[in-house]
């Protein structure tokens, strides 16, 4: 095992390969959720993610973003989510919550959280974790068999 | 962990032992390879005064590789943005292996010395730097006085 | 190899019959720069140990984990890993640098580090022999026994001398063929890899790591030393009891006759007190005294002892000085190569001592030499003899044979005459085998081959 990258510079790292998707050589740090919406429209881009705030030092809070998965209940809509990083990212997975209401076994009905122990990468968290990797993992989730069926609250609903 | 190559050892000792004035870097007990860092702005800038707090990481295969650097504390600077991310051509393609801990940490003082607001990091910062440097300039000065003097 | 002035005495060297040849051969093994009065049971002992060296293991050492002694001048540090240069190089534009160093430099981006001037692999070579030189020099610390030596010697002193280096377990020779490791200093034990009881703890351990056990590890390591009352190492105890403070010694004038006993720590309180305290010290002055006479009186008698030697042999001098000069060249050349660098004042004596014993080697040889001819001479009658005998039987016997042979060809030819009477060309009578060799047609004629086998034959 080679040197152990601390937090921030692993989140830098993260922030760096989400940012990729946005057109290379500007210095475009800020992801706003606009920014998003615009990559999955004209990039099909099945998820992506960033900072919320742009000047955020300790780079806590992120948001992320999912198209749903074609031949489900969530083909064409968009969820979107934030994600918390606390200080032990990443020794500690960080926590979910989704802005858009969905029904989803691993998710909370009441405020979307996401129950760690319903999700497999959250519940096994890998220090290489990332948060790309809860995304994709999520929206593998949704189209899963089992879930990909199930009846969805009215879209643009949020909690 | 893989033991730690012998050249970021003597590094940490030779900065612990004679230390760069106006600088400081001490590792992390659990990660010998993170440290943080603090950089004394320099005299006659608008940093003047002020302490800057930075961590900087030895990735794995430094010193091929530069190491990566970040300002902690908030700072008014066309060639640093609002993440603390420095443009600084040795930190990226004119690293050089011969380059140290101490090396860079003297040319990132040097750089709060001479700003360079043609390539800039943050846009916004640095065309205010060229159109109303003054203004730039009280600015930074505030922004140190609040962020890097407590 | 200055060999001691007695070296003529030495008992191991050939100066008299009584020798036996083999110890003539050891003596000649004695290579310079061994001690020449080494016993020849030494030489044996040192003959028959399997070398020690095929244990030997090769110690890679990182030149750049090592701890060098004191700081290293700047400009033999590499500028890449900061240690001292490890097989240095240097570029075109004149920098050194290890060469993994600049290699994997180069393999990022093809620029001097230093300087950022166009550098390829090309653009490097060798740094100088003196940069080598100063570099190898460098004394650095062993890391297993801390002593410090050139750094171009450390793998050496791992590989050959560290005490604390391992090697190769001496089981490894054994049936058991053994093939763990050692340190060096304890594989003069033969094989330890065998389990052992810890007398203390009852713990069951591999012999070789009990020493370290017993002093660590052992949850019954210590105890009170029964005197003191001091915690000591159970292994240590009888270290520890030659300087207990409480344990109960004699007065240090008891082999003159002091009765007296106390603790260790309370006997300097009896020194002023002892009785033999006058008489101690003068003991102890004429003891020394009379070793010293007593050495003095041996080497005295050695003197005499060759001494006597040497009249004897100048008595014997006529018969000596009869002996032509190449056999004296002789019993030079055998001399084993130590008496070369002999000091000239007793080397005159070695020689005389030699000389008299090659002197009576040669009589005793001569002696030999009648004897072994007379033998020889002897056993050649003896074999020659029968076979004189035996030829002369052989040569009556053809000359019968001869006799025979004659008298039938004769009668033969004779025969023949009369049975073609008219024929032409019949060859003499009288000489047999010169008439038929010649003679063709007559031989064809004869349809039975028994004449002619009788002709070919002679």
């Amino acid at each position: 095992m080679g040197a152990k990258v601390p937090r921030n510079f692993r989140l830098l790292e993260e922030l760096e390969k989400g940012e990729k998707g946005l057109g290379a050589g500007e210095h475009k740090l800020s992801t706003c959720a606009t920014a998003n919406y615009l990559r999955i429209f004209f990039f099909s881009e099945a998820c992506s993610y960033g900072l919320t705030e742009g000047d955020d030092l300790l780079m806590s809070n992120w948001n992320g973003t999912i198209l749903g998965p074609p031949h489900s209940v969530h083909e064409n809509r968009i969820y979107s989510l934030t994600m918390h990083c606390g200080d032990e990212y990443p020794d500690k997975p960080p926590t979910i919550k989704f802005q858009n209401q969905i029904n989803l076994p691993c998710v909370n009905p009441k405020n979307g959280v996401v129950d760690p122990s319903k999700l497999p990468c959250l519940s096994d968290w890998k220090y290489s974790n990332t948060m790309e990797t809860i995304l994709i993992e999520l929206r593998r989730f949704m189209a899963h068999p089992n879930n990909k069926k199930l009846p969805q609250p009215a879209e643009g609903s949020t909690y | 962990m893989a033991a730690l190559p012998k050249r970021i050892i003597k590094e940490t000792e030779r900065l612990a032992r004679e230390p760069v004035p106006g600088i400081n870097a001490v590792p992390h007990e659990d990660n010998l390879r993170y440290f943080d860092v603090s950089i004394h702005g320099p005299q006659g800038s608008p940093y003047e005064g002020g302490i800057f707090k930075l961590e900087l990481f030895l990735p794995d295969d430094y010193p091929m590789t530069p190491p990566k650097i970040r300002f902690l504390t908030k700072i008014y600077y066309p060639n640093i943005d609002k993440l603390g991310r420095i443009c600084l051509d040795v930190l990226k393609s004119n690293w050089s292996p011969a380059l140290q801990i101490r090396t860079i940490l003297l040319s990132i003082q040097a750089l709060l010395g001479a700003p360079n607001p043609d390539d800039p990091l943050a846009p916004d910062v640095a065309k205010r730097w060229k159109e109303d440097q003054e203004g730039a300039i009280a600015t930074a000065k505030e922004w140190t006085r609040t962020h890097a003097m407590t | 190899m200055p060999p001691t002035t007695h070296h003529p005495l030495d008992p191991s060297l050939p100066h008299s019959n009584s020798i036996e040849p083999d110890n003539d051969d050891i003596a000649a093994l004695n290579i310079p720069g061994s001690s020449s009065s080494l016993s020849s049971s030494n030489i044996y002992k040192h003959l028959r140990t399997p070398s020690t060296s095929s244990l030997n293991i090769r110690h890679p050492i990182d030149l750049r984990a090592i701890t060098y002694d004191g700081a290293v001048d700047e400009n033999l540090v590499c500028p890449i890993c900061r240690c001292p240069l490890v097989d240095p190089v240097l570029t075109e534009c004149d920098h050194i640098f290890c060469r993994s160093c600049i290699d994997d430099a180069l393999s990022n981006t093809k620029l001097c580090p230093i300087d950022r001037s166009p550098l390829d692999s090309d653009g490097v070579g060798r740094a100088p022999k003196m940069v080598h030189n100063q570099l190898d020099s460098l004394k650095a610390k062993c890391p297993r026994c801390t002593s410090s030596f050139a750094r171009s010697m450390l793998e050496n002193h791992l590989e050959k001398y560290c005490l604390e280096a391992n090697v190769k377990c001496p089981g490894i020779h054994s049936e058991r063929y053994c093939k763990e490791v050692v340190k060096r200093r304890m594989s003069g034990r033969g094989c330890l890899h065998y389990p052992v009881d810890c007398p203390d703890c009852k713990e069951t351990l591999l012999l070789v790591e009990m020493e370290e056990h017993r002093e660590d590890s052992c949850n019954e390591k210590l105890k009170a030393c029964e005197h003191c009352g001091v915690d000591i190492l159970r292994c240590k105890e009888s270290e520890h009891h030659k300087e207990c403070p409480d344990i109960i010694r004699p007065c240090k004038w008891v082999e003159y006759g002091c009765q007296h006993e106390a603790k260790r720590k309370d006997l300097h309180l009896h020194t002023d007190d002892c009785n033999f305290k006058l008489v101690g010290p003068m003991a102890d002055t004429l003891k020394k005294e009379i070793s010293i006479l007593r050495s003095d009186m041996r080497s005295l008698a050695e003197t005499n002892h060759l001494q006597e030697r040497r009249i004897k042999f100048l008595e014997s001098g006529q018969r000596a000085s009869d002996r032509p000069m190449e056999l004296m060249d002789l019993s030079l050349a055998n001399l084993p190569e130590s008496a070369n660098t002999e000091p000239l004042d007793s080397g005159h004596e070695y020689l005389l001592s030699l000389l008299e014993s090659q002197q009576s080697r040669l009589s005793q040889l001569s002696n030999e030499l009648a004897d072994f001819q007379g033998k020889n001479t002897m056993m050649l009658l003896n074999e020659t003899i029968p076979i004189k005998n035996e030829l002369s039987e052989l040569r009556s016997t053809q000359q019968v044979t001869c006799m025979h042979v004659r008298w039938l060809m004769r009668f033969r030819m004779q025969e023949n005459q009369r049975r073609f009477g008219g024929s032409p060309g019949p060859g003499p009578s009288g000489s047999p085998d010169g008439g038929s060799g010649s003679d063709l047609p007559f031989s064809r004629r004869l349809s039975d081959s028994a004449p002619r086998d009788i002709i070919t034959k002679l």
